[in-house]
Parts: structure tokens; sequence; C-alpha cells
């Protein structure tokens, strides 16, 4: 076996995890006969930095957890083989890791440079708009798209063919396209891989869109926090410009389309639509009362079209193989595949494509590999920071928009937290709703008040100050919250909240009866004490002690001074003889 | 097309929102955001309401009915709603609706607007002012111990304001002169009423029910009336001079005082329940509690109550040299000096310390001052005689022992103990009420009339109701208390006397009060610290020696300056928008709890920078009607939301100061505010929340001559407002006519003309601001004086088409030359937002702009096609003639083409009509320059005949040849 070429996976995922330093030394040592090559989001974001090497055979081996230590043997064709993660030739076919998997979103992540256009056209890139713009009218694209079964996969899962009917139909002299890129959901990261990783595929999905409803000029609202996506997008654009791609008379044709990435200051709130507009035309991101939709009134006042990246990711895909192809998979309502982001307590975190209607469990256990440690599992957060937490007896839910609703979570946009026993579920909920209270536009009563004084309550709880009362309280703040909020921030934020109450009551009457944190989480619940029989004197625990609470002599019992004690568990943790006692 | 509202079919419009079908059927919807002249912006979420088969609440105000549809606006989902939305604003809103002095004075006397009206120097309106609630200002002056000082924010700087000398001070005017105020009595209503006891309860009834229309007669025991303030309160603290003319100015609306008639004995409860229509009992609590100790019945040993009583009666008994009181209230410290007066040696024994005395402080330190000696810890337990008369008193040694009920620490006996000698001693312990009758069958009513277990009146406290017409209050129902508490019960009971006389419910209704804090101990006073450190004024008081063996009132009132300078010190901190704030209204209508979701609140300084707009964050609801208004109408858009979630808040961008902004003092901010967040300020009057009296004008600062509002207070003009509900200006009004009158110079008379040497070659120059009969006026003066009469200020106007004022409803397009003012800009783009195209010539780097349809450089580049009916605006003063003349050709153009010259004076085409000729420039140097001055002008000699704003009288003529009579 002789190793041809070799691609670094160069995602921020990656660059996170030393990548560059990877790609660098490959470069001064590899010898020429092996093509060293970039390429971004592999989807095994847990073992970056990762690599992976194409055989003479065409054979593809998948590297993980590299040291440059590691580097030699690859230049002399020796790669570590404990360090192998996967052998497409010897593992593929059984590894459930794969083979739960179907990419279409992400049919191009880690497979071609994604600064490299010639890549992209390498694998059917831009086939699909030549073939919209060449042999189908805007009606048969909508058709297709519609029967497709595509729906947003921002979160709310509208109809996308449908919505483009709407932007099609409406009257205007101009049309405005926009693809949100305003990723803000904490631990979600699929739209960055995407536009790290394949980012013509979105231009492609936008061009399409817009010469669907009619649209010449475009924006691509992304987060000015994912400076990798944007520099990759200017790129990908300009290239795409200069190959004709875009800009005046695609492929000949009288559609023309010019985009512009429009880079956000950082307000969750601008992934809502309205507000996300208000942000593009210059005004404050705030949002704004619906009727009238986007789709008659959007971008200074025109029919607008506005798509989720991963949904404009999966166009070109369904324009080439079909509305069928892609209407194979999934169940029910809800067709296709969806990226999800596995991160938390999840032993194989990364980004995966799975088909609708595949089990919360299959995810988090076939994929993911299972929990950290071993631990049990405990919950998994569906949906973001208004999404829900999912319990264990719920983990055979199948993962399509109605089912996920129906168990008081919601798909949103893929993010996918999962937790262990060591997660209070009252301290996860506060943080979400921490999260989503500083990110109220403050425009709506409930929404800029009401989530604060949610937010209060959970606190009072986590300090052990709370009364049975408070969670009525949070209850009907919470309903009423809900259903008088404008934007979908609002209508959602409490969710986390209701989630908890419904699957994790015991955990909240454990804090406001016995006032017990049963996650050993809330501070102010919790306290340190040392078994004098089972210390063995080592002072370790007093080392790490950061307010000098622990008192004793070498090789004698040590005493926990309870003032001045802060429950930060570091005594706990250091502890090696289980002498450190937590109630 | 038809609505279902509340299940009951409606006709509505297409496009119509719920909120203005609702209106249109008599439905009333709360709403706080919603701005009339914009599109619906949906943050408030107060005007709530359901429509069926969709999921949560919609806003009325942002929801277009569809046919069909059903909409529910008053179910109790609703209501909870609305009332959840004004909880949740509530708890973030840091504002005091009240001023906490008023709360704190159990009798609600609107404490902040007479201050201010003092301060303002308008002592005799205080004096009403106070009168509303409180008809013995000059008695409840002297000896009340201001609950209301106690609360007062000033004392976090320095020291509270001296609210009650300054109550003083108005009420005196009526002891030193002729004038006096009473309320206009009320038509007779044909119904009468007893009550029972002339103190400061039955008086104050009688004073409301009487000027109320009801035949009032008051049975008093004693031979005066007054009650404890004429036979308790000593003469040096109220002179009983002053207590007759204050009960005679009382009785100037019929009240009938029957004297030496007392309930039990004289007269019978009964009788009086059926032979009057109501019966107020106010008998007070004056009989004494007995003394605690043993051969207490000798002589020599008095009660306080009996002996101040007896004092007041001229009836003073021997008490010998040394004399002891005991006790440490204010009856004892009363007692105490009263005796010394009379030339006795005076001890004051109290078993506690002299931190656990009640009294107050200043009454004590008076006491000390004068002489008395103050002996702590003892108790006196035994009387010794010597042939039946007092020689010594047994008193034993205390100690403080743990805290009772109270709060004060327990006294506790010694058991040890020691003689001394006395004359007499006078024990002023407590009082409790007299109610030998109440047992007797000829007092009963129909129902029981039942008593506490310390013998006062079950009465119902919001009310004064006891049963049947029969009503009970002061002293009698909570115990011996103050003066302005019997006051309080007084003023309740006549009001729901008169309610229960008319048939109605008698509770009064409770408007909601937003508080800063309960306590001025629960507030910051870091919130005070910059604003300036002032010391209280202190009302003189005669020497110590000055007040010995007689009975000369101590303290004196302040003189009227020093009062008005006191006033000055007033922090107003109550809202001086607490009778319009909509926030306020609402709350009361939904019964809020201001603490249902009390939590962290934002606390913002107050942006004072501005020199007109008061901007008060804290009470600010986020609701951006000030935002959008200033954005999207007038143009400037110096506001805007900053930050978010909780901490969003409304101001100028990046925080800056108004005054740092290119903020035009339009003040439609403060028009469209809900609450009291925008406030106008006024530079030479110290405001308060209630404003007399309303009058409409028209502004008479330029030719528009817009709708006004004027808020007058006694003849001093507060505040101008657009006139609500005018279709011309609508609530737009510019700089000048909504505060530039805070500028204007004094007025000077006509006739300091007639004594003027006119020197040859003088011109005069005349005002087209100016009445009619004026103009006339200054031309006959004129022609007397053989002076050639121009106009600087009336520039030539070669206009052939003036538009009038209906013409602005047909209007298609605008054309907007040259510098306007802010309310002909606005004017404008609210006929752009009903349709018209919009077009602005001005070369300004003006935001209005922006606002535009389109931004031309100079009418050359305007196209318009002949048939669109197009109005020009421009201002005449303004432009020069070339570019009027320019305008002037456009318009033989086009068909329809219509022009609104906007004069700066009032009436520049009433000038013209005079034939006064338009001049540039004056080339001489002596000029008369006969009405407002313009910038433009000099001259040698100048009088000023400067109009007041808002008083023109006579005929003026507008931009559209109106003729308006004012």
């Amino acid at each position: 076996m002789m190793i041809k070429e070799i691609k670094v996976g160069m995602a921020s995922c990656g660059l996170a995890a030393g990548a560059q330093a990877i790609y660098d030394a490959l470069e001064t040592s590899l010898p020429e006969s092996v093509k060293l090559s970039k390429t971004a989001c592999i989807g095994f974001c847990y073992a970056e930095p990762m690599l992976e090497t194409v055989d003479d055979e065409g054979v593809s081996r998948y590297y993980g957890y590299l040291t440059p230590r590691d580097l030699e043997g690859f230049g002399k064709n020796e790669p570590p083989v404990k360090k192998l993660i996967i052998s497409q030739k010897e593992e593929a076919p059984g590894n459930k890791k794969l083979a739960r998997q179907v990419r279409i979103a992400t049919r191009n992540s880690g497979m071609i440079d994604p600064d490299d256009i010639e890549q992209y056209v390498a694998r059917e890139g831009y086939k699909a708009l030549e073939k919209v713009l060449k042999e189908m009218d805007p009606q048969s694209v909508i058709d297709e798209v519609k029967n497709s079964g595509l729906r947003g996969r921002g979160g709310a899962g509208f109809s996308t063919g449908l919505k483009w009917q709407f932007a099609h139909d409406a009257q205007g002299d101009k049309k405005y396209i926009i693809c949100n890129a305003d990723e803000g959901d904490p631990g979600a990261f699929m739209d960055r891989n995407l536009l790290e990783s394949d980012p013509h595929a979105v231009l492609e999905g936008m061009a399409i869109c817009a010469y669907a409803v009619g649209a010449d000029e475009g924006y691509i609202y992304c987060r000015a926090e994912y400076p990798l996506a944007v520099r990759r997008l200017k790129k990908a654009i300009l290239d795409a410009m200069d190959k004709g791609y875009l800009g005046d008379k695609i492929f000949g044709s009288d559609f023309s389309l010019k985009l512009k990435v429009k880079e956000g200051a950082g307000a969750f709130v601008c992934g809502e639509e309205t507000a996300l507009i208000a942000s593009i035309e210059g005004q404050r991101g705030m949002p704004r009362l619906r009727p009238p939709f986007p789709a008659q009134s959007g971008l200074w006042k025109k029919p607008t079209n506005n798509n989720n990246v991963e949904t404009y990711a999966n166009i070109a895909w369904i324009i080439n193989n079909g509305a069928e192809a892609y209407a194979a998979y999934g169940v029910g309502k809800s067709r296709g595949t969806k990226v999800f982001a596995l991160a938390g307590k999840v032993k194989e975190s990364g980004l995966v494509e799975v088909p609708m209607g595949t089990t919360l469990r299959e995810i988090i256990f076939d994929i993911g590999g299972g929990i950290k440690d071993d631990r049990p599992f405990k919950a998994v957060q569906l949906g973001g920071p208004s999404g829900g937490c999912v319990p264990e007896e719920l983990l055979d839910t199948s993962v399509d928009y109605e089912s996920i609703a129906e168990i008081g979570a919601i798909m949103g946009s893929g993010g996918m937290v999962v937790m262990d026993e060591t997660t209070c579920m009252i301290n996860i909920a506060s943080f979400f709703l921490n999260f989503t209270q500083n990110e109220s536009c403050g425009k709506c009563t409930f929404c800029r008040i009401g989530t604060k004084r949610m937010l209060e309550i959970l606190q009072k709880i986590q300090a052990g100050e709370g009364v049975l009362e408070d969670i009525d309280k949070l209850e009907t703040l919470a309903e009423q919250i809900i259903a008088s909020s404008l934007c979908g921030l609002g209508k959602s934020a409490p969710n986390p909240v209701l989630s908890t109450l419904r699957y994790f009551k015991n955990e909240y009457l454990a804090h406001i009866e016995e006032k017990r944190c049963p996650a050993f989480v809330c501070k102010d619940l919790i306290s340190f004490e040392i078994n004098e029989e089972a210390c063995t004197g080592c002072t370790l625990c007093a080392r790490k002690c950061p307010v000098n609470a622990i008192e004793g002599v070498a090789k004698g019992p040590h005493t926990i001074d309870q003032d001045k004690c802060i429950s930060c568990g570091a005594c706990f943790d250091a502890c090696r003889f289980n002498a450190v006692l937590r109630t | 097309m038809k609505i279902y509202l509340n299940h009951k079919e409606v006709q509505c419009q297409e496009g119509q929102t719920i909120l203005e079908v609702a209106r249109e059927n008599g439905i009333s919807i709360p709403t706080l955001c919603h701005e009339p002249e914009l599109n619906a912006y949906g943050s408030c979420w107060v005007c709530s309401v359901k429509v069926e088969g969709m999921r949560g609440f919609v806003t009325s105000c942002g929801t277009k009915v569809r046919e069909d549809m059903s909409v529910i606006t008053d179910s109790p989902e609703v209501k909870k709603a609305r009332k959840t939305a004004l909880e949740l604003l509530l708890s973030d809103h840091y504002a005091d609706c009240e001023a906490p002095c008023k709360i704190a004075c159990p009798d609600h006397v609107d404490i902040q607007t007479y201050v201010s009206l003092i301060a303002n120097g308008k002592f005799k309106e205080a004096v009403e002012v106070i009168k509303n609630n409180l008809p013995l200002p000059m008695s409840v002056g002297r000896v009340c111990p201001a609950f209301c000082e106690m609360e007062c924010r000033r004392s976090l700087v320095d020291e509270p304001v001296a609210i009650r000398q300054l109550k003083r001070c108005a009420a005196d005017l009526e002891l030193d002169s002729d004038w006096y105020f009473v309320h206009d009595k009320k038509e007779d209503k044909g119904k009468k009423v007893a009550i029972v006891g002339a103190g400061p309860a039955g008086l104050t009834a009688g004073y409301f029910l009487s000027t109320e229309g009801y035949g009032v007669d008051i049975f008093e025991s004693s031979p005066q009336a007054g009650g404890w303030l004429r036979y308790g309160i000593p003469e040096y603290r109220l002179p009983k001079a002053i207590l007759d003319k204050e009960i005679d100015i009382m009785c100037k609306n019929g009240m009938n005082i029957i004297y030496n008639t007392k309930m039990g004995k004289d007269v019978f409860l009964k009788d009086l329940s059926k032979d009057y229509d109501a019966v107020f009992v106010g008998i007070g609590a004056q009989l004494p509690s007995p003394m605690r100790a043993k051969n207490a019945d000798i002589e020599g040993c008095l009660l306080g109550v009996d002996y101040l009583r007896a004092v007041a009666m001229n009836q003073a008994p021997e008490l010998g040299k040394k004399v002891a009181i005991v006790g440490a209230g204010d009856v004892a410290i009363d007692c105490a000096r009263t005796a010394l007066r009379s030339g006795a040696d005076v001890t004051l024994l109290y078993r506690r310390t002299r931190k656990e005395m009640p009294a107050e402080t200043y009454e004590v330190d008076a006491a000390e001052e004068e002489g008395v000696k103050l002996q702590f810890l003892i108790n006196p337990i035994e009387m010794i005689d010597k042939d039946g008369k007092l020689d010594k008193v047994v008193i034993e040694k205390m100690k403080l022992g743990e805290p009772d009920d109270s709060g004060r620490r327990r006294p506790e006996a010694t058991g040890e103990s020691y003689e001394e000698k006395f004359d007499s001693i006078i024990a002023a312990i407590s009082q409790k009420c007299d109610v030998s009758w109440h047992g007797d069958d000829r007092n009963k009513v129909e129902h029981e009339l039942e008593l506490s277990k310390w013998n006062t009146a079950e009465s119902d406290a919001e009310t004064m109701h006891w049963n049947d017409n029969v009503f009970a209050g002061g002293d009698f129902r909570v115990g011996p208390a103050t003066a302005i508490e019997a006051v309080a019960d007084g003023k309740i009971a006549a009001m729901s006397i008169d309610r229960f006389l008319r048939g109605e419910i008698m509770a009064g209704t409770h408007k909601f009060n937003s508080r800063k804090s309960d306590k001025i101990k629960d507030m910051d006073p870091e919130e005070f610290a910059e604003i300036p450190r002032k010391d209280r004024l202190k009302a003189r008081e005669l020497g110590v020696t000055e007040r010995e063996l007689n009975h000369k009132e101590v303290e004196a009132s302040f003189g009227q300056e020093e009062a008005s300078e006191e006033a000055g010190r007033c922090l107003e901190c109550g809202c001086m928008v607490n009778t319009s704030c909509s926030l306020r209204e609402y709350s009361t209508e939904y019964e809020a709890n201001q603490d249902q979701y009390a939590g962290e609140l934002t606390k913002h300084p107050i942006d004072e920078s501005h020199p007109f707009i008061l901007r008060d964050a804290n009470k600010c609801i986020n609701c951006g009607r000030c935002i959008r208004i200033c954005a999207e109408v007038q143009g400037p858009a110096v506001l805007g939301y900053i930050y978010r979630g909780f901490a969003s808040v409304v101001g100028p961008e990046f925080g800056e100061k108004l005054e740092d902004t290119v903020c035009t003092t339009c003040g439609k901010c403060i028009e469209v505010c809900p609450t009291g967040a925008l406030l106008p300020k006024t530079k030479h009057y110290k405001n308060n929340p209630t404003y007399f009296t309303y009058r409409d004008s028209r502004c008479s600062e330029c030719g528009a001559a817009c709708y006004v509002t004027i808020q007058e207070e006694h003849d001093t003009v507060l505040r101008v407002d657009a006139k609500d509900d005018n279709d011309f200006n609508g609530l737009n009004l510019c700089y000048k006519g909504r505060f530039d009158w805070q500028n204007l110079d004094v007025q000077l008379s006509a006739e300091d003309l007639n004594s003027l040497d006119v020197p040859e070659g003088t011109v005069m120059n005349i005002s087209p601001a100016m009445s009619n009969e004026m103009i006339k006026e200054a031309l006959s003066y004129a022609k007397d004086k053989g002076l050639e009469v121009v106009s600087c200020e009336l520039t030539a106007d070669p206009c052939e088409d003036y538009a009038e004022l209906k013409d602005l409803d047909e209007v298609e397009a605008l054309v907007l030359v040259g510098p306007l003012n802010q309310m002909i800009k606005a004017k404008a783009r609210s006929l752009q937002l009903k349709g018209a195209k919009m077009i602005v010539v001005n070369q300004l780097d003006d935001r209005f702009n922006g606002l535009a349809d389109a931004d031309l450089s100079d009418l050359a580049s305007l196209e318009i096609e002949k048939d669109v009916k197009t109005l020009f605006i421009y201002n005449r003063e303004e432009l020069d003639m070339d570019m009027k003349n320019e305008i002037n050709t456009l318009m033989s153009k086009l068909d329809t083409a219509k022009a609104w010259v906007n004069s700066a004076y009032l009436n520049t085409r009433g000038l013209e009509s005079f034939d006064v000729k338009a001049v540039e420039e004056l080339d001489t140097a002596n000029v008369i320059v006969w009405g407002k001055t313009p910038d433009n002008c000099y001259a040698d000699k100048v009088w000023r005949l400067l109009l007041k704003p808002f008083h023109v009288k006579g005929t003026v003529i507008t931009d559209f040849g109106e003729e308006i009579k004012l």
C-alpha cells in the first residue's frame, strides 16, 4: 500500500485542535510523491486534528487524535495504526457510524478543498444550476423542490417549495433571496461546517432559488463569529463569478445574480427572519409583526425568500438526483436527511447527517458511541436554547419534525447536546433561559421581563430558596410568555423550563423540598466533608483548595472549614482515596 | 365583511385591525405601544385578544380582521394576560405615581402640589389645595407630627422639606388678612346629617358635608368646638384665637354647632338616627387612664387630660411648687410645659429611657430647654399623703428588659425604691373613649353598633360606616391618635355619607400607585448623590426667657419669601403625569399588583440635559413610540433601543445626552409617551402634577396657526400641547409652538409710545405677528406722527395660487422647498403616509430627507406630471425671490399645483391687506419696531411691544387665508 494523497481536515473544528501545525509539518516532511491537500470538516470532530490518506488502490483511511510526532510515519508510509479511526475498505460496511448516515447536504464535506472551485465542479458542482437554467422553467424548479418534501432546516420546518412559491407569486419589480447563516444556538455548528466545508453547495442552492423565485440579488447573513466561513464564502463568490456561475447572464441565460455576504453583529435574534432583514437594512435587529410576510414585503419592502444554509445545501442534489430520490429518505411528512451537531457528554461528538426517522438512541449510541466515561445517560437537549430536554425513556423517539414536537422539544436547527447524571436539569434550564433572556431584543413585554422573572425564580430554586408555589409561577409565566410573544425567540424561550418540569420534576422538588441538588451542581445546596478515617493526609486537597479552606498536617486527617468553603468541588475531584464526601 | 366580537356579529372593512373594529363597536381594549400615525408594532402586549382557532394570543393592534374571524376581548384568560403584561411592566417600573409624602399623610393631602404653589409664590392657591383634604390647616399646621416629613425623600440629600411649616405659612394668610378660602357650596340636597363631637373628625366631616349641600348639625358636649385641639393642645402650641377663626371659616358653608349637648344625656343616638338622614359619631378618646399606683386618689394627684382641659377652660388647679409628670407621650410633655408656665418646678418621670419616649423629639427638646427635668428608669408606685394631701411619692427604680410587641425594651422593676417630695403629680399615661352611653337602649339603632375590646367603634376603615345610617371615625375608631388621622376619617366619612345618601356604593375607588419603595429606609441615597445640598429652613421660635410664665405661641411662621425658598427644596417625587398616565389608568382598571413579579429593577439616571425635554428611563416601558415617531414621522431619529434583553433601554444612541443629538425639540416624543418617561420642562415655574385649567387656542408663533391646548395654573402658562383631535396639525407642534413661550420677554404697554419723542426720518417697522386691531392702531399712530410704515419681516411673495386648508386632503405630491419647521415637515410626512409622494428640495443634511421619496438638489431636476395634484410648501422668509419666482413659474406649468406658503408670522397676509410695504432692509437709523422684534432689523431706539403668545386678541389670518377670531 502506498499513500498517494493526504487530506488534512481544516475546518474550524480541525484548526482549533491544531490542524494547521499538522499541515505545516506534513508540508515539509512529505515526499513529493504524496499529494498534500486541505479539506474541511470530515464529521468526526471529536478526533481532530485528523487526516485522510488515500492509497494507490483508492482506499481512504482516517487517522485522528494526531500530534506532530505521529506524522513521521505518514512520510514513510507507516502511519500509526492505533490512530486509525476508520478504514473505508475494511470497516465501512459493518461500521454503524457510517452505515447510519446518508450524506446529502454534507456530500462534499471533508471530501474536497472548499477553496478550490474545481474540486466542487468535479463532483457535479453547478451541474444542477446549469440544468435548471437550460432545461427548467421557474415553476418546474419549484415543483421539484415541493415534491422532494424538503422543509426548512433552520428549525421551523415550513415547506421550502411552498415558501418559494409565495415569493415567486408575489408581485414586485425587484426580489431578493437571503441565506440565513446566523447560526446562534449554543452547541450547534452545522451551518458553520457546511459553509466552511462546501460553500459552493450553498451558493448553487441560492442561485437555483433565485432563478425559481425571480430574484437577482441575494445576501448571505453570516455571523461575524464565523470568520473562516465568511472568508471561504467571499472567495467562493468571487470564484463562482469568475467562472460565470454567478453574476450576469449565467450560463448564457438571461438570469443574473449578485450575492453579498453580510456579517451579523452577534445578536441571536437576528436568526429570526424579520429581525435579520432589519439588520441587513442597517436597523437594530428586532422582529416585527407578520403579516406582511417577507415573501410579500421583506428586504427593502420587496418580496424576499429566506432559507437556512442547510436548506440551500440540499437543493443542487435534489435537482441532480430528482425529488423522488430525496423523498425516498425519511418518514411521514419529514423527508430527506437532517444534519445534527452532536455535542455534550457524548463520546464521539461531531457532525452527522441521518435520514429523518432515525431514532435518538441510534444517533447518540450508534453514531456517537454512547456516553463519555460510560456514565448513565440522563437527557438530550434538542433544538438549542429554545428546545427541550428529552429523557431516557423517550430515546427511541424517531427524529422527525412531528415526533420531536410531540415530546415537547423542537427539531430546531439540529443542535443535540447530550447530558449525563452530572448535569443538574435546573441548572441547564437556567443556562438556556439566561441565554435567551440576554438575547431577547427587548421589544415584547413578556419576553423582555417575563423570561427575566422566570430566570430569577430558577436561580432562587438553585440557591435553595425556592417554594412550591414557584413551580406554579414558572408554569404560568411560561404559558403566558409563549402565548404573548411576537417571534420565535419569545415563543420558545420557556421550553427548556417546561420540558425539564415535564420530565424532571423530581429534581425541582428535590431542590425545593429537600434543599438538595441530586447532580451535585448547585453550589448553595452541596457541601463537602472529609472522612477522617479514609483521609491519608496526602495534603493534595489542601493544595488544590482555591480558598485555603482545608486544614491539616501531612499524614494527619484534614478538615474543611465550612465558613470558608465555596463548594467548588476541587477537593472532591482531587482526592484519590474517596475521602472527600459530598452531600 | 363581518367578524364576531365576543360572539356578536359586527360589520367591518377589510384592512382594519381588531383594535379599530373593537373601538368602533364601543369595546375598549387597552394599549400602550400603539401609535395611530404608524403601522402596528406590537411590543407591549397589553392589547392581547384571543382569536378562536389560533394558538396563544394576538395583538389587537397588529392583527387585521378576516372574514368570520371570532375574536374574544373580555374573557378571564384575556384579562389575565393583560394583567400579567401590566404586572411585568410594573415590576421594572422604578417610579412613584404619587409622592411619598402624600402617601404617608393619613389624609393624603396633595403636598407636592401645594409645596410647588408655595415655591411659585401662589399661597392662596396652596390653601385651596390643602383644603381639598384638610379644612383646618392653621391648626393642623401647628400640631401635626408631620408623617409626610418622615417619608420626605429630601432627607436622603440633607433634611426633609419643612412641609408642616409651609402648610402653616400658607394657611396663616387667613389669619393675617380678611381673605379666606372655602369651597363653593353646592346646591342644597334637602337632606341633613347629625354629627356627634366637634373635634377634628366631626368638624371635617361637617365642613365637607355642608359644602356638598347637606344640612349639618354638630352636637358638642363642651362649651366650645375643637375637641382635643382645644382641650388637649396647650395654648402655646395652638393659640385658641386661631382655632376659633378656623372653626368660624369652616362654618361658612352652613355647618351648625350645638354646644353643651352631650350624647347619652341631652340627645340620644336613636333619635338622631331617626331625625337625620345620617349620623357621624366622632366623640374622640378623652377619658384619661387612671394612675397605676397605690393611694393615687388623694388630693394633689391629677390626670393629664383633666389638667389640660382645666387650663384650657381657665380653671387651672393650684399645683404647688414641685410637680411630677408621669408618662412620656405628647400629652405628658404638654402637661409638663404647661405646668412649667404656671411657675412650677417640673420633673418628668419615665419608666424607660429617652430613646423609648413616644413624644416628638422636638417637643421633648423644647421641654428640656424650658427647664423640665427628665428622669428615666423610674416609676411612682405609691403616694404618701400628709393630711390627705400629697406629700411624697415612692419611686421604684427600673431596668430595661427584652423588647415587647412595640419593639421597645420592656421596663422591669428592680425592687429598689426611694421617696421624693412632690406637691402634685400629673399622670399622662393614655386616654380611652367614653362609651358609657353605649349600653343605653336610647342610643341603640336597628342593628348592633359593635365596639372593639378597646371600646372603640368597629366601623369600616374604608368608609367609616358603622351600621344602618350611623358612621363613626376619628379617635373613637382608632383610639388616641393625631389630629390629621381624625381629619382623614372625617373626610372619608363625608364622602361615603354623600355616596350613601345618593344610594351609591360607599367605598371609593383606589387608584393604582407605583412606588420606588414602600419606606424611605429602603431607598438608596446614592440615587440622590448629585442633588446639591441646601439646609432646611427653621422657623423662628420664642427664646426660652420669652416663654416664661406665659402661654404665648412658641413657634413663629415662615415669611412668604422664606417659605417659597424652602418649598423650592422639594424634589418633586410624584409623577407629573399621574393623572393622565395610561399605564396607571390600565393598572387601576386591571387591579395590577406591582409586587406580583418583583425582581431586579433597572435603575437609570434621569437625563435633564435638554433644556425642554426631561427623559426618565426609569418610567419607560420600552413601547417604542418615541423612537418610531421620531424616526418615521419627525425625521431626526435621535432615539433608539440600546442593549438587549432585560437591560434594553430607550435612549439616544451610544447613551448620549438628548441635548447632544440632532433633536429639533419638536416635543412629539412627549406627546406620544404613554407614561411619564418623557416630560416637558418648565423653566421658570416649579411644576406639579395637578394642572388646573385647560384652554384651547391657536399658536401665534407663525402663520400655520396650529391648534394648541394651554395648561394653566392660575393664569400662569405651564405647558402647551397640540390640541387633541384636531385635523390640521394633529399632535405636531414645532419647537416654537411647544416651548418658545418660555423664552419670551415681558410685555410692555402700548401707552409707552405716546410719550415718545420721534426724531425726523423715523420709519415704523411693524410686525405681522399682531392682531388686525393692533395693526390698525399702529397705522393710525404712524399717520398721526407722519411716519412711513413698512415691514421688513414681510418679504414679497410672488405666489399666485395659495392653497386652502381643504387642498391638503386631496394632495398627491408634495414638494418641500428650503428649510421648514418641524410641524410642517411632520404634516407633510403624515400626508405622505396617506399616499402622497414627498419630494424635498433643500440641499440640507437633514435626516428627515431620508424619509422623502426623492431628495433633489434643485428645482430644475423636479419631474412632476401635469395632472398630479401638487402642493409646493415653502417658508416665505427662507427663500430668495429668484427661488420663489422659480416655484411660481413651475406652478404655472402644472394644472393643479398650489402653494402652502408658510410665514414666520401669523398675520403676514393680513398685513398685505393693509397695504404695508415689504422691505428687505431698513436704511434709517431710527426705527420704531412695533411688534415682535425681528432678528434682521436693527434700530436706534426700539420699543418692544412684545405679544404675549397665545393671548392674541382679535382677528388673525393664517397661511391658508383663514380668519381666526382669538
